[in-house]
């Protein structure tokens, strides 16, 4: 098996035995929901309903006529009890059903031009659900002079603590595959690779039944007119990352400041398929997702099916709620995951986790200096020299600090785990390259990159 | 809910090393030194390096108290510098010196850089220049004490010997059975304390390998013992201890291959060629001095970069 080890990584506890064998449970209607008008990337959507307006699940609540943006769907049939520019909460009336796109039900992808794949995209509201949340539509349309010939189906899940992903590949290997057809259609890719880390054996061989079983199934003649492979990678975070993914397994190198299509590759993660598979089959919009719910406190670990919108609060009181006092709520892994104020956040299309920690897991970190140890420039995937960057950031010498590549920090965390001073270096690059896209300065690397680009 | 959340910036997932640990554990690989120096040259020699332990954490809690900064001397970083200049110290060195140039590790070495991560030079090493400089006849007078080396017949250390034209026996060297500093002679004891560190991955191999791989060539090259010019003087003990200290030493894997060579390099011209019997400490400083250049040159590529073409 060909694989290139990507520069740097870690290797942290992975935390995933308590729920890596919990099947998905359905979570029940939750009585309200709250669905933030952004939940992906790009242009926020503007609420299309009113206050007291009867919505049912499934319909068109938010939207937006901007190229990169999603649509926000109603994920429960209520009353619409609040409407502002950010958010719509709707209280539930007792009805179950779910309006269906009005885009039909497909078996057949011959039927369905790679247009029409993106519009059903669109119209689901899908977006990248491995947290990047880019709208999945924009994605599947590369830029002209792109061809994008390999797709990489993303079932490495990383980060510590989550296994949503890890579930719905045991569970629901069937439909990612149909997905990863249908992106390849829409891409036309000749190559389909399904990456899964080698501690999930068990979604590694789903995968591969399923995708002997699609051999046979009426999907039409992109099932002939492509090659598909699941690979195991090994397990070392950040190996789900964009550009360490495709270098593993095809040796293509994402230029800085490119994109993965300059390269002909593209990554959707194993979720985002589904939810493709969802709308195309069944005409379903994205209301719902997997979340993990775990942590050392929490009684029923698991992993939950939930609607979009559904408080935290809810949705942990449906995990068998905490041993202890909470003291930290983490949206997503313990890596990039962000930690939330309080327990009223909904999950949104973001969220693939919810980490809750007790007084025991929040250790105080005593910050010491740095004694250039090196460990971080060791571990960074990017090959960026973390301790210098977290300096001038420090200094707030935002240029300097994007001149030597804070802008390329994928975020990924490694520097600040592997700091043996405890130094929140991962968060003062984040603060550099926040003050960089704010203040407009770029990289001079960039510059040239994209120069290169535009006049290719 | 009762309580307030605490909100932290991610990564919420931190590894258990610490930087005191890394301390401690460098102090641990200490000991067996520790105890060699002892049972060979007496017991002056744990004096020494108490005497200049608490010389070096007194200055830096004297230091950071006088800069109102919080006192950092539980860190372990002190008792290393300390512990280690006590080990590049002849046997019958009288204490007070030994305070003075601990002292002058932690003032002139460390705070007068802003102390802990910034200094550009080995404190311990500094100590020891210093010492070397004001006390030239203390600092290369080879007696011992009391120990197993006390009636030893020769007054001489082996490079001494060496360039007298005699070659001491390897057993003896490898054990520490020969005059010397009280830390820097028992090779045996250093490779315990030393191959702990790298198995704790506390030091990067390629430093210790670089600078004696480079000895070990260079001597052939010049005709003599390998074997002898590996484990006599303070060799070994700068490869494993002083060369390896992280602060000093350049952050990217190929600039610690270039100064870890460059090291071993001078130590061979200084022996070879210098008037001095032993260069360890000259080298080590120099490429200390060169530390900055390296990092510099040997930057890492930025994954995704093309390098040239812009």
């Amino acid at each position: 098996m060909i694989w290139r080890p990507f520069r740097g990584g870690i290797k942290p506890k992975e935390f995933k035995e308590a729920t890596a064998t919990k099947p998905i449970v359905t979570v029940p209607l939750p009585p309200r929901v709250i669905l933030p008008l952004q939940q992906h990337l790009g242009e926020r959507a503007n609420p299309v309903v009113v206050r007291d307006e009867l919505v049912e699940a499934g319909q068109i609540i938010g939207n937006s006529a901007a190229f990169i943006s999603a649509p926000v769907h109603a994920s429960i049939s209520g009353t619409v009890t609040r409407v502002t520019a950010e958010v719509i909460e709707i209280a539930r009336r007792n009805r179950e059903g779910v309006r269906e796109l009005s885009t039909g039900k497909w078996e057949n992808l011959d039927k369905l031009p790679a247009d029409a794949i993106r519009c059903i995209a669109r119209k689901a509201g899908i977006v990248g659900l491995g947290g990047a949340t880019f709208p999945t539509a924009v994605k599947l349309t590369p830029p002209a002079g792109c061809w994008v010939n390999t797709l990489i189906i993303n079932g490495c899940e990383c980060e510590p603590y989550l296994t949503a992903d890890h579930r719905l590949m045991v569970e629901q290997s069937a439909e990612i595959v149909f997905g990863a057809y249908a992106m390849a259609q829409a891409l036309q890719a000749v190559r389909i690779i399904f990456a899964v880390e080698d501690n999930k054996p068990d979604a590694a061989k789903k995968l591969a039944e399923a995708l002997t079983a699609a051999q046979l199934r009426p999907y039409g003649a992109i099932i002939r007119n492509t090659t598909a492979e699941v690979r195991l990678v090994p397990s070392r975070y950040p190996q789900g990352a964009e550009k360490q993914l495709i270098w593993s397994l095809t040796g293509r190198v994402v230029p800085l400041g490119g994109l993965p299509a300059q390269v002909g590759v593209l990554v959707h993660n194993v979720a985002t398929a589904y939810a493709l598979a969802e709308a195309i089959r069944k005409a379903k919009p994205l209301i719902e997702r997997v979340v993990t719910v775990t942590g050392p406190i929490v009684n029923a670990p698991g992993n939950y099916l939930v609607r979009l919108g559904t408080p935290i609060r809810e949705l942990l009181a449906y995990a068998g709620g905490v041993k202890e006092p909470v003291k930290a709520i983490i949206l997503g892994g313990p890596m990039m995951g962000e930690a939330q104020v309080d327990d009223g956040a909904p999950v949104t299309k973001g969220t693939s986790g919810v980490l809750v920690f007790g007084e025991a897991d929040l250790a105080p970190v005593r910050q010491t200096r740095c004694i250039r140890c090196a460990r971080c420039v060791e571990v960074c995937p990017m090959g960026l020299e973390p301790l210098y960057l977290a300096r001038l950031a420090e200094k707030e010498l935002w240029s300097e600090a994007v001149q030597a590549g804070a802008a390329y920090c994928l975020e990924c965390g490694s520097c600040a785990y592997i700091c043996p001073a405890k130094r929140p270096v991962a968060e003062l690059i984040r603060r550099a390259k926040v003050k960089c896209q704010e203040g407009g300065i770029v990289d001079e690397r960039q510059a040239g990159s994209q120069s290169r680009t535009a006049s290719a | 809910m009762n309580g307030k959340l605490e909100v932290r910036a991610a990564p919420h997932l931190l590894d258990p090393d610490s930087t005191a640990k890394i301390m401690y554990s460098v102090l641990l690989a200490l000991i067996p030194s520790a105890l060699a120096g002892v049972i060979l040259f007496g017991v002056h020699a744990l004096w020494l390096m108490l005497v200049s332990v608490a010389a070096a954490c007194f200055t830096e809690a004297g230091c950071q108290l006088l800069l109102r900064q919080p006192v950092t001397i539980t860190d372990g970083s002190a008792a290393i510098t300390g512990l280690l200049l006590a080990f590049n110290l002849p046997p019958s060195f009288p204490l007070r010196y030994a305070a003075f140039g601990a002292f002058m590790a932690i003032v002139l070495g460390k705070q007068l850089f802003g102390g802990l991560g910034e200094n550009p030079f080995n404190p311990a090493l500094i100590g020891r220049v210093v010492l070397a400089a004001a006390f030239p006849q203390e600092m290369t007078t080879w007696q011992a004490l009391g120990g197993v080396m006390a009636d030893a017949a020769t007054t001489a250390t082996p490079l001494g010997l060496i360039k007298l034209g005699q070659v001491p026996a390897l057993s003896e060297l490898l054990l520490g059975n020969v005059l010397g500093c009280i830390g820097e002679t028992s090779v045996v004891a250093i490779l315990i304390g030393g191959i702990y560190l790298l198995w704790r991955k506390i030091i990067d191999w390629r430093i210790p390998v670089g600078m004696l791989g480079s000895v070990a060539v260079l001597s052939v090259l010049l005709g003599a013992d390998p074997l002898v010019q590996l484990s006599t003087g303070g060799l070994m003990l700068g490869a494993f201890f002083m060369a390896t200290d992280p602060v000093t030493s350049p952050v990217t894997k190929p600039g610690r291959w270039i100064f870890a060579i460059g090291a071993g390099a001078v130590v061979v011209l200084i022996r070879f060629f210098g008037g001095l019997p032993e260069g360890v400490s000259y080298s080590i400083l120099l490429m200390n001095a060169v530390k900055p250049i390296l990092n510099k040159a040997t930057k890492p590529r930025i994954f995704g970069e093309v390098r040239g073409r812009a």
